[in-house]
């Protein structure tokens, strides 16, 4: 039952999370107005993928506490902090930052579903 | 229509505000730019040289040697987030590094503001709206210095500082992951803010003696928050402390305004002068009103509050410059005292204030701030699109081992530049010595010359774990003596200067060498720059004479 409903949260908000990445482009477009629209793109993807959704889904283990924009926000923080850490570790071990952008996201998103799934 | 979505509404109407302002402000409305531009100091040239130094190594395990001027040991002594974060956004987007720095700049300014809502909001939902337009003021004229001046690392470590606190006013002590992550975060942002942090700790304990409200149990939490904490940290802490403690940058300094800045370059401090006068008289009711919630029982999102915007009066008791660096946030902090003043203004005539209200307050705000602070921009940069070519030249062609010189250029006291923008040993003219050469009458063939590096902590390079050796005494050493001439492989030449005197000059040493079939103009193709390749450095190459001869 309780499996069903963070499903249940996590398709919905899967939506609005698109719906958040439309409007960022469309915020982004007014804001740069000079920009091409490929560049606006390639920068909010860029955002997305590097910092807000790894942060985002660190924040579902506090899904029940707080609201789905405070989460997004916090992940903002939470994103930038372990995406920075972990990316000057990794350098200093040796794994060059150019694999970082692939690598990093896919593991903080791997290991915020393992540890969503253990929490069930 | 839901309160939610209204909220939703007012959050997407201010981040593109928030954006199109500091866009506009500060970037011509651009992300791309063919060369910097936003960057207004030496500081800034270095946060973009560091990170793109890291781009190009894949890592900050050692200071870029362009950077380090040279040496290829020294350890990367700087707050690393803020160059990865750059320097992840750069690979993935394709951006340049200088375009990402900026960007990512603002971008965690915007950040910072929705998370200070965040903690507003939990005093009053209404008074969170009413404060975000004053936000947006970080990103306009003086107050915009920060991101201008290169005061980056600053930004990086308060938005983690501002998440910091977030955390202590949602969940107290109950949820040290997010403390233990913040926490971290402000250490690799920048140390100051790491500092400030564990002073809000300290804060947060005091506060709950007082109310004997402290447990055994939040005792055991800290203790395991810190160790876990100084795990994350610990590498970089050993670096941190042998680069910078021990050369004395986080000794106690007491300075006023004044004082302050009668002796140092730096951006411009903000003072409450430079707030409007009715934006100071809510902030003051504002501040009044949090000051006497601070002795009731849940204290905590008061102290946070006060503590934020105090931290930029700490400069009284020792943070010295740091204490500047907060008040570039004060448009952020203030916030909070501002949409409080004017909520319980609103309060005290209406009784009850709902959320669309608040809304109609935020817009109305809007459009009073947008029209007085916006469209006024002053996008630019210390370096112009002639000076940038040259540049790309140099790191284009200029072989990675061979040292550049630079003889006169108008910007030549902001050193940062040339290894930043170069990625190569660089050597600045020092302009003194070179007004006096002028004086002599003479062509010279030996010029007093600075080293470009980032030489703030010595350069340390590490000896073991735990100890570290200092180039720069080596540095001091070699360029007491002026340099000769005949051995630079590379020169750089302004043909042109706003002190046209200094410009002939420069052109009269470049033909007396260009006299020599060895040395010859490699790039020269631009209205400002020419330089030109010694193709045996050390040979003799100018003979010493009058130029009125």
């Amino acid at each position: 039952m309780k499996n069903e409903v963070l499903m249940n949260k996590i398709k919905k908000e899967s939506v609005s999370i698109l719906s958040i990445f439309i409007v960022a482009l469309l915020i982004f477009k007014i804001a740069f107005f000079k920009e091409s629209f490929s560049t606006i793109l390639g920068t909010v993807w860029g955002l997305f993928w590097l910092i807000v959704l790894p942060g985002f889904a660190i924040m579902y283990l506090w899904h029940d506490k707080l609201g789905f924009i405070e989460r997004l926000v916090a992940g903002i923080a939470v994103g930038a902090s372990i995406t920075g850490i972990s990316s000057y570790y990794l350098g200093i071990f040796g794994l060059n930052i150019s694999n970082h952008t692939i690598i990093l996201p896919i593991i903080i998103l791997l290991v915020s579903v393992i540890l969503i799934l253990r929490k069930k | 229509m839901k309160k939610l979505n209204i909220e939703a509404i007012v959050l997407i109407i201010f981040c593109t505000a928030f954006l199109w302002f500091a866009a506009g402000n500060i970037l011509d409305n651009k992300i791309t730019h063919d060369f910097p531009v936003g960057f207004f100091a030496s500081d800034s040239f270095q946060n973009y040289g560091i990170a793109e130094g890291i781009k190009e190594s894949g890592n900050y395990k050692f200071q870029p040697m362009s950077v380090a001027g040279g040496y290829k040991d020294v350890v990367g002594t700087h707050y690393p987030t803020i160059y990865h974060l750059t320097a992840l956004f750069s690979v993935q987007t394709g951006i340049k590094v200088y375009d990402s720095l900026i960007f990512m700049i603002i971008f965690l300014l915007l950040s910072t503001s929705l998370m200070m809502y965040f903690i507003i909001r939990k005093f009053s939902k209404g008074a969170a709206m009413i404060a975000l337009p004053l936000m947006m003021l970080v990103s306009y004229s003086k107050f915009s210095s920060a991101i201008t001046w290169g005061q980056h690392g600053a930004i990086t470590g308060s938005f983690f500082l501002v998440a910091l606190l977030w955390a202590f006013t949602k969940f107290e002590l109950n949820n040290p992951f997010f403390i233990i992550i913040f926490l971290s975060g402000t250490f690799f942002g920048h140390q100051p803010e790491f500092v400030f942090g564990l002073g809000f700790i300290f804060l947060y304990f005091v506060l709950k003696f007082i109310r004997k409200d402290l447990k055994a149990g939040d005792i055991k939490k800290i203790i395991t928050i810190g160790v876990i904490t100084l795990l994350i940290i610990s590498y970089y802490l050993i670096i941190f402390k042998f680069a910078w403690v021990s050369a004395g940058f986080s000794a106690l300094e007491i300075v006023s305004v004044e004082k302050f800045l009668e002796g140092r370059a730096f951006p411009p401090v903000l003072l409450f002068d430079d707030f409007n006068f009715l934006i100071l008289i809510f902030s003051f009711i504002g501040i009044a009103i949090v000051s006497l919630m601070l002795f009731k029982k849940k204290n905590t999102l008061s102290a946070a509050m006060l503590f934020l915007f105090l931290l930029g009066l700490t400069n009284y008791i020792g943070a010295g410059h740091k204490a500047f660096q907060q008040r570039f946030l004060w448009p952020i902090y203030l916030s909070a005292f501002f949409g409080i003043g004017i909520y319980y203004a609103i309060k005290f005539i209406m009784k009850r204030v709902n959320v669309i209200f608040s809304a109609g307050v935020f817009i109305l705000l809007l459009i009073i701030f947008i029209p007085a602070f916006g469209g006024k921009t002053n996008a630019g940069s210390s370096i112009d699109a002639a000076h940038w070519a040259g540049f790309d030249w140099i790191r284009d062609n200029v072989e990675m081992d061979k040292p550049v010189y630079f003889l006169y250029q108008d910007m030549i006291g902001q050193r940062s530049i040339y290894y930043a923008s170069t990625q190569r040993e660089t050597y600045v003219l020092d302009v003194g010595s070179f007004i006096q050469d002028i004086q002599s009458g003479m062509i010279k063939r030996s010029y007093k010359m600075v080293l470009s590096a980032e030489g703030g902590a010595g350069l340390p390079y590490r000896k073991s774990l735990f100890e570290f050796g200092k180039h720069m005494s080596e540095v001091a050493e070699r360029m007491k003596e002026r340099v000769d001439i005949c051995t630079m492989p590379y020169i750089v030449f302004d043909k042109v200067s706003s002190q046209e005197a200094l410009s002939t000059y420069n052109l009269m040493i470049a033909n007396e060498l260009l006299k020599n079939e060895w040395i010859s103009v490699v790039y020269g193709d631009n209205p400002s720059v020419v330089i030109i390749k010694n193709n045996r450095p050390g040979v003799d190459c100018i003979e010493e004479r009058s130029f009125n001869e």
